[in-house]
């Protein structure tokens, strides 16, 4: 069905479509409508799960954590603070291997005290082992939504989708709503490996010892090199059955491209019409648009960026002391490959401020009369 | 195309962390860098104890219910628990660490209740007559009882001289029986005899024996007492109107004091004087208006015990403090009057010894028709062993009891111990321990060391005959309060005994202080810490995170720790109520 939907509600609809059995969330903007729309049906009685009203993002998680244990699909959504408090307990999730969907809509971190889109509160839980998916628009956020739990359950590792403040959450466009029961015929009921049975007493998390220790992470690693081919393939199932794919990332007119713009959620929407009016004049370039970020595709970008001459990357986030962290991933990546090219590394966006076409046209042309990339990043405040 | 991706659950093999064994694999104990130890230690109130009884153990034994064994422990350092019961002026209780809570454990009260209800055959554990040494010991009051029973103990053959038709020396011719019944006195001596000891009273050294009849015996043990009481200068020949406490109290029968409107003074402020104000009251059938005792010091200075003083208070004695007597008077050649100035007592400063002087011109005139002196003892002159010197009344002897000829040893108030039972037992105990050193060749100064109970006076000579303890005691360890976790004890009222009413008990030479009855027994022996004394409370156990506290089922009942998974937290000596666990570095 065709409905006209916020981000935020596309969502609400892609966590009932999974079916999750328990729902463990607290309120916080820009995320709460998504709780608001499950709360609602719920009150009437159309959800299947169980909701849990929790005093802090904390408890949200350590519910999810708990009710996954026993063997059930939980979902949970959160946005900035919220996701900070649970830092913790993303860890935790993690290490468990309980595979926990959240949603997470980028807010601006305090202090001072704001309310924007911004990376930063997503990118900070980059070394906590979940799984991170950036989307670009409220189509692919309730897609993303229920492959997620695809993966995550095939590979037993926590996901977030990812999402921006106001420019996805609320921002209302035409969304697909695939029906239930397609939706399940594509999402069979969770399978857990193992769980918490009263009947086979175990402990579960108990202290190990260092090298124990150390052959869980391994093991942790291992399923996140897997989840690239478990996303791949999941992303290619889905697109059978509902007509509607993603890959790992968006890749838009690279054929010949010379310089080539990489970036991740909206920023990669608003850069294809720029992409669009410069093609029109005859300049090479094109986009990389980073669905995935955990785990890294680094093959495919590698693959992807081979023939191109010069990369600009646009990140709407900030690692104080270093620089935007899509363009510090991709140079890493970048090193252990044949084509080590100039990377523009462009802070733009912080706080929520406008990234227009205009800014990413300045981009473009910054990058293009440069031989040299500097060692960046190269910052905007929005004026 | 999903499918191969998916993990397989292999519980040898596991995603996360799942277990269904113990953690036992993780040697904590690698984190220690300290680590407990268990012994236990000595209480204050046993440090108090001159005779060095090991109280909380008997506590503790009570508390299980174990009579027989707790008066069995306070046998091992003092033959005469039913006496002290009663008599004893407690320093024990003045250092229970549970008075700097609520109020200290009634621990006289708990020894008499033992020596009451407890039944321990008391020869069983030793070997009598087991060394050939033989041993004389001249004068059976507490020194001499104490003396001979701990000789005996040590497996000596031991004779006792006692100059007195019956045992028990100022046991039983000084206490009156209102304090010390004499079956009480007649079944401790029993007791004591019972190990095979040879008496013979009526045999007075120097007058129905010669000293030389000493001569066979390995060692001797001279502990007759001080059996003169003193006198006032210039007041010796006033016919019978003056005579002196200890005589009296000897047998008070005996000295016609004419009727209840007779003036009696009685001259002291010691224990001698408060029992023959109260003997007096009782033979006048509670008539106390013409009894009046008359003390140099004032009232809180009175050498006699408190409680004493309280108690003859309560049964009408007047009390004059602060006087001295400098005059008597006499009246058709009969005792009239006394004149008394006011005194005060300082005490000398390089000797020690106590002097009274006058204070101003204020006097008094007191009327007396008869006065009781009981202002202090002094040795009999009979003549004593050659060699053997005397100094200021008392008998020369060094600290563990030795005199200059070498088997010759004395104690009790002959060397001038202080004037309380517990100190003659003590003193007789040590003597006991001086003659086994040096009958078996020991060092004595250092052999005391081994056995001293804390930094006191006393040591425990159970550890000195190296009987095996229940669990081993470091006796130089003394737990004090801030040492006690008294988070596990409630606060709780001290039971305290019954007494009898003062208007019946003034009249009647029948015991004055009951013994407590069963119910607060049981409440005291739960009130007492038990300090430094493992109760086997376990709360060790229950506290270590590591589940680390081993129990030892050996025959040293000890508790230990894991050496593999203690961390050396301190949590088993936080808990422990009673201090029996330490911290310490530990040596690898």
């Amino acid at each position: 069905m065709r409905m006209f939907l916020t981000g935020n509600h596309a969502v609400a609809y892609g966590a009932r479509l999974a079916r999750p059995q328990v729902i463990a969330a607290y309120p916080i903007t820009p995320q709460s409508p998504i709780y608001e729309k499950l709360s609602e049906w719920d009150g009437k009685r159309e959800l299947g799960a169980r909701m849990m009203r929790v005093e802090s993002e904390h408890s949200a998680m350590a519910a999810c954590i708990s009710a996954s244990l026993t063997g059930v699909r939980t979902f949970t959504a959160t946005a900035s603070q919220g996701l900070a408090l649970m830092h913790e307990l993303l860890h935790f999730a993690s290490g468990m291997r309980v595979p926990i969907v959240m949603v997470n809509v980028n807010r601006s971190l305090a202090a001072p005290w704001s309310f924007w889109s911004e990376q930063t509160d997503s990118l900070s839980q980059r070394d906590t082992g979940w799984l991170q998916f950036y989307v670009a628009d409220n189509q692919e956020a309730l897609d993303t939504v229920i492959q997620a739990f695809k993966i995550s359950e095939t590979i037993f590792l926590p996901a977030i989708v990812v999402l921006e403040a106001f420019y996805t959450s609320h921002f209302m466009e035409p969304v697909e709503v695939p029906d239930q029961k397609k939706a399940d015929g594509f999402l069979p009921p969770f399978q857990p490996l193992f769980k918490l049975d009263p009947d086979h007493p175990a402990a579960f998390n108990q202290t190990v010892t260092q090298s124990q220790y150390a052959k869980f992470r391994i093991q942790r690693q291992k399923a996140m090199e897997d989840a690239l081919k478990v996303v791949e393939a999941v992303d290619k199932e889905y697109e059978d059955q509902f007509g509607r794919g993603y890959g790992l990332m968006e890749c838009y007119r690279l054929e010949g491209a010379e310089t080539v713009l990489v970036t991740a959620g909206t920023i990669g929407s608003t850069a294809k019409v720029v992409i669009n009016e410069l093609r029109e004049k005859g300049e090479k370039v094109g986009m990389v648009r980073l669905r995935l970020f955990r785990p890294f595709p680094k093959l495919q970008l590698i693959e992807a960026l081979k023939h191109v001459k010069k990369i600009a990357v646009i990140d709407r986030n900030l690692s104080p002391g270093q620089e935007g962290v899509f363009c510090e991933e991709l140079k890493s990546t970048l090193y252990s490959s044949h084509n080590r090219v100039p990377v523009f590394g462009f802070v733009m966006g912080l706080g929520g401020t406008n990234v227009s076409p205009q800014h990413i046209l300045k981009a473009f042309d910054v990058t293009e009369s440069l031989n040299e990339a500097p060692l960046g990043p190269i910052l905007s405040d929005g004026s | 195309m999903v499918g191969p991706y998916r993990p397989v659950f292999d519980i040898q093999d596991p995603i996360i962390a799942v277990s269904c064994g113990n953690s036992l694999v993780f040697k904590t104990g690698s984190q220690r860098s300290e680590c407990p130890t268990f012994i236990n230690k000595v209480a204050p109130c046993r440090q108090a104890c001159p005779i060095g009884i090991d109280i909380p153990s008997a506590f503790y034994e009570a508390s299980k219910g174990n009579l027989d064994q707790a008066l069995s422990i306070f046998l091992q350092e003092n033959p005469l628990p039913g006496v002290c019961g009663r008599v004893c002026y407690h320093p024990c209780e003045v250092k229970c660490n549970r008075g700097e809570y609520d109020e200290p454990i009634n621990i006289r009260s708990f020894e008499r209740y033992l020596s009451d209800h407890g039944r321990v055959d008391i020869g069983k554990d030793f070997q009598i007559h087991s060394k050939k040494y033989k041993i004389a010991v001249v004068g059976s009051g507490p020194a001499g009882l104490s003396a001979v029973y701990h000789l005996a103990r040590s497996g000596y053959r031991v004779t006792l001289f006692e100059a007195k038709p019956e045992l028990g020396g100022m046991l039983r011719y000084g206490i009156p029986t209102y304090r010390l019944p004499r079956r009480i006195l007649d079944r401790e001596i029993k007791r004591i005899v019972s190990l095979g000891i040879e008496t013979h009273p009526g045999m007075k050294i120097g007058k129905d024996l010669v000293w030389e009849a000493l001569e066979p015996f390995d060692a001797i043990f001279l502990s007759f007492g001080l059996q003169l009481g003193s006198t006032l200068p210039r007041t010796e020949d006033s016919g019978d109107s003056i005579l002196t406490g200890l005589k009296f109290l000897e047998n008070p029968r005996k000295y016609s004091l004419g009727k209840p409107t007779q003036k009696i003074l009685i001259i002291g402020g010691g224990n001698v004087a408060i029992d023959v104000a109260r003997t007096l009251l009782r033979l006048r059938r509670g008539e106390g208006n013409c009894i009046t005792l008359v003390c140099p010091e004032l009232r809180d200075q009175m050498p006699a015990l408190e409680e004493e003083v309280e108690e003859a208070l309560d049964e009408g004695i007047t009390i004059l403090d602060g006087w001295a007597p400098y005059k008597v008077h006499q009246r058709n050649g009969k005792l009239s009057s006394l004149d008394f100035f006011r005194a005060k007592i300082i005490k000398h400063g390089s000797t020690g010894t106590l002097r009274i002087i006058r204070m101003g011109k204020e006097t008094r005139k007191h009327r007396a028709d008869k006065i009781i002196l009981a202002i202090g003892q002094v040795l009999e002159s009979s003549p004593l062993p050659l060699g053997i010197k005397v100094n200021m009344g008392r008998i020369v002897t060094d600290r563990l009891e030795r005199t200059d000829i070498p088997r010759v040893f004395a104690g009790g108030d002959s060397i001038g111990c202080r004037a309380f039972v517990a100190e003659a037992i003590a003193s007789g105990k040590m003597g006991a321990f001086a003659i086994a050193c040096f009958l078996e060749g020991k060092e004595a100064e250092r052999e005391f060391q081994d056995h001293q109970i804390g930094d006191a006076q006393g040591f425990s000579f159970n550890h000195f005959l190296n009987i095996p303890l229940e669990k081993p005691v470091d006796l130089r360890k003394v737990v004090t309060f801030d040492q006690i976790n008294t988070i596990f004890f409630r606060e709780s009222a001290r039971n305290r005994p019954d007494q009898m009413e003062i208007a019946v008990r003034k009249k009647t030479f029948k015991e004055v202080t009951r013994g407590l009855k069963s119910l607060k027994m049981e409440d005291e022996t739960s009130r007492c810490f038990k300090c430094g004394t493992c109760i086997d409370c376990e709360y060790c156990m229950d506290f270590c995170p590591d589940i680390s506290i081993l129990k030892k089922d050996g025959p040293l009942g000890l508790y230990s720790f894991d050496e593999d998974h203690c961390k050396g937290c301190g949590m088993c000596y936080v808990a422990c109520p009673r201090h029996v666990i330490e911290m310490g570095r530990e040596v690898r």
